[in-house]
């Protein structure tokens, strides 16, 4: 029945056609049906009437705006309102300027690395760790800048640069701004990369980099903040990293801490690489299974252990300096990548990678 | 990718012809007279004022499509590279919805349409006059320079000046309130436009909200300017469907243009089928909707006074009004910021927006957009120049597929020994 009125709602000649059958039948049966006849042709004159006046009202309005309102062309006076309009999909193109963002790659069930590929530091030409930062150091920050639009590019975005004391929630400090055009998907120039100079704080210590990318009309605007949270330990059983973790809401929050091992895969090789390339993974079962947050736990025989504890409670821009021991399975020779996030529920609050290295 | 539906033509300057008045004046009173005597004549009648209302119908729809625009040419050193597209940026000053300002037989053309004023502008050097503001917005001056036909200082100060062999020439103005005190203004439509609503046959005295507003915000000295902007033309199909529905018994339109004979066959049996032809019209110019603004598709996004955007589209001089270049249609819009305000950083401003907009393939290789992204009968875009094929080429490869980030689903292309990507 629901169908059968949904059908019928859209088609005016049918409406009109059952009105007009009921109409005759009425007319036809008026012997018995006289008072439903007469109560139909009564609400028919009605809506009749009702319509002509919109009809008559129609033309009046049109008269009455040529009659009083400037000529097309000579101004606006007399015009009807202006209001929004709507400009479908094929008129209408918004770009998608992104940064690797953890923040946003988490959403999307994506482990992150906060040992961000979109950001580099560099002293003069030569790449440097941001774990390894001089003090009131002059060094360059370059951001690299994608687009994951076909057909939007962005001239004149606003990059703005902070950095962060060493930790989770610590807070943002400014350092610059620049602008940057972004060309689209597949054209020349993309990545756009953004540069500025940051010298660094005169008080030692490892520092994390944010970026953050603004575009008012942006057709994913959780894709825009990236950041460098970057620590190197040599492993001396344990290796033992300190970080702050600070509750940076205005609320109460239980942050917890937890430990994985993901680092950034090299990228497979396109289907149309060599006929000897390996098959890019099991993409039809989960395109992104190599990048799940389950599949990279702390390898056997590693042990990370947090000091106070793993659950933290911590009220309004409050902090707590934590503590991270990583101990390695016996005889391990070469780098292990830690990281540790910090969720408040299944919210990422932040975190930082850990290098453990022998 | 794609571009915005385009469904009409432009012509040359010199092929331009008005629409004849009196040829469909004639048409209308034929059919008018035909219906008067068709209650005397028990019908008869009709046969003279249909086919009189159908041919006055086809010849206002295929003029209106094909022949009220005359075609300009910008300067190619102005251009977007070789790109076929004119793009222009500035503010919205306002929108006008469909039917504006247009009365019964205009109302076939069921387009809509947002003014921009083109930057870099100052709101405040606009003053009283329209032909000064004409001028300071062409020009950047008042007075012009001494040689008018030099070409505009402004990067974009052509797009509103009258160019070569245009038959009359106004310019196309709207009206803004500036509130002197605080250097802000408004479109006078956002302020005082007139809204009948659905049920109401008189609307508000606009003169008197007018003077209510300059009463509640005098300490702010509020003024009325008429300022000059591009008009930027979003087609509807209504135009487009009804010359089609016209020309239902053209017998496939070449046979019927072969020679005078057959010209005559067609035209009897459309005479005699156009009874079929008017109810095919009306159902075509119901159904007509995409230039509906209300009609809101999934994704795009919406417009407003004050939004900055670049739009590209065909720059034409409407032949129709009294005489002004326009956007039409209008293809692609975009939203902007951080727009420079001073002429020197704005050249370079549009200057970049043109090189990464000439980079942007709109559409596949030969101007197609996909199937179902533009609506059907449009016209398809200029085909794409070199730097948009290398762009379009660069998209369909694998590497280029990603969605979230190059680094979580990209893959590597496959290098050759030279370093070139196979």
């Amino acid at each position: 029945m629901k169908k059968l009125l949904c059908c019928i709602k859209d088609r005016t000649w049918l409406l009109l056609l059952i009105g007009l059958l009921l109409l005759i039948l009425l007319c036809l049966l008026r012997r018995w049906f006289y008072i439903w006849l007469i109560t139909y042709l009564t609400v028919l004159l009605l809506f009749g009437l009702i319509g002509l006046v919109r009809v008559i009202q129609g033309v009046l309005r049109k008269k009455c705006e040529k009659a009083f309102g400037d000529p097309k062309g000579k101004g606006s006076e007399g015009h009807p309102p202006s209001k929004g309009i709507h400009l479908p999909p094929h008129t209408y193109k918004r770009p998608d300027p992104m940064i690797y963002s953890q923040y946003y790659l988490m959403s999307k069930g994506i482990a992150v690395t906060w040992d961000n590929p979109d950001i580099q530091l560099f002293d003069g030409l030569s790449p440097v760790s941001s774990s390894n930062v001089g003090t009131s150091k002059k060094y360059s920050i370059h951001a690299r800048i994608w687009n994951g639009s076909v057909d939007a590019p962005v001239v004149n975005m606003l990059v703005r640069f902070y950095y962060l004391s060493f930790g989770i929630g610590t807070i943002k400090n400014y350092i610059g701004e620049t602008f940057v055009d972004v060309p689209v998907k597949g054209a020349i120039g993309l990545p756009a990369v953004a540069e500025h100079a940051w010298t660094t704080p005169a008080t030692a210590g490892h520092y994390c980099i944010q970026v953050e990318l603004l575009w008012p009309d942006d057709a994913n605007p959780d894709n825009n903040l990236g950041q460098e949270n970057l620590n190197v330990k040599k492993l001396s059983s344990p290796a033992t990293f300190q970080f702050t973790l600070r509750n940076d809401s205005r609320f109460e929050r239980r942050l917890a801490l937890k430990a994985d091992a993901y680092e950034k895969p090299t990228r497979q090789p396109c289907p149309d690489g060599p006929p000897d390339a390996p098959p890019r993974g099991n993409i039809e079962a989960d395109p992104f299974a190599r990048h799940r947050l389950k599949n990279h736990p702390v390898p056997p025989g590693w042990h990370v252990d947090f000091q106070p504890a793993d659950v933290i409670a911590l009220g309004p821009e409050e902090e707590v300096l934590v503590t991270v021991k990583v101990t390695p399975p016996d005889g391990f020779v070469g780098r292990q990548a830690i990281n540790v996030n910090a969720f408040d529920g299944n919210d990422l609050v932040g975190g930082v990678t850990l290098y453990a290295e022998s | 990718m794609s571009l915005g539906p385009q469904y009409t033509s432009c012509v040359e300057a010199k092929d331009f012809e008005p629409l004849s008045k009196a040829y469909v004046a004639v048409l209308l009173v034929a059919a008018a007279g035909g219906a008067i005597a068709a209650i005397f004549s028990g019908g008869i009648g009709l046969l003279v004022a249909i086919p009189a209302l159908v041919e006055a119908l086809h010849y206002t729809a295929d003029w209106m499509l094909n022949r009220k625009l005359i075609c300009l040419h910008r300067d190619a050193s102005r251009m977007c590279g070789d790109h076929e597209l004119v793009w222009a940026i500035g503010e919205v000053a306002d929108t006008e919805d469909v039917g504006e300002d247009k009365n019964p037989i205009e109302d076939i053309d069921n387009d809509y349409a947002m003014n921009v004023i083109l930057a870099p502008f100052n709101m405040m050097a606009f003053g009283d006059s329209a032909d000064r503001n004409f001028e300071i917005a062409t020009e950047g001056v008042h007075p012009p320079p001494a040689h008018p036909d030099v070409p505009s200082p402004l990067p974009q100060g052509d797009l509103l000046q009258r160019q070569p062999d245009m038959p009359k020439f106004n310019g196309y103005f709207r009206t803004m309130i500036v509130t002197m005190s605080d250097q802000k203004y408004r479109a006078w439509t956002e302020v005082v436009g007139r809204d009948y609503g659905w049920t109401g046959i008189i609307g508000p005295d606009q003169q008197k909200a007018w003077a209510d507003y300059v009463f509640a915000n005098a300490w702010l000295l509020p003024e009325k300017r008429s300022v000059p902007v591009l008009h930027c033309e979003f087609e509807g199909s209504r135009i487009k469907d009804v010359l089609d529905a016209t020309n239902t018994f053209d017998l496939g339109g070449s046979w019927c243009k072969k020679n005078f004979f057959t010209k005559f066959v067609c035209k009897v049996i459309q005479i005699i089928m156009s009874p079929v032809i008017l109810i095919i019209i009306a159902k075509a110019w119901a159904g007509a909707k995409d230039g509906d603004p209300a009609d809101a598709l999934e994704g795009g996004g919406t417009i407003s006074s004050k939004d900055q955007v670049i739009a590209g589209g065909r720059w034409a001089y409407d032949g129709g009004h009294d005489g002004y270049n326009e956007f039409h249609a209008t293809r692609n819009v975009q939203k902007v910021a951080y727009v420079p305000k001073d002429a020197a950083g704005f050249a370079d401003y549009y200057k970049r927006w043109c090189d990464e907009k000439s980079k942007v393939p709109n559409t596949d290789p030969d101007g197609n957009s996909p199937p179902g992204s533009t609506p059907k009968n449009s016209q398809p875009g200029p085909s794409l120049v070199p730097k948009q094929r290398e762009t379009y080429d660069n998209q369909q490869r694998p590497e280029n597929q990603w969605v979230l980030h190059p680094d979580v689903d990209g893959c590597e292309p496959f290098r050759d020994a030279g370093g070139g990507i196979r």
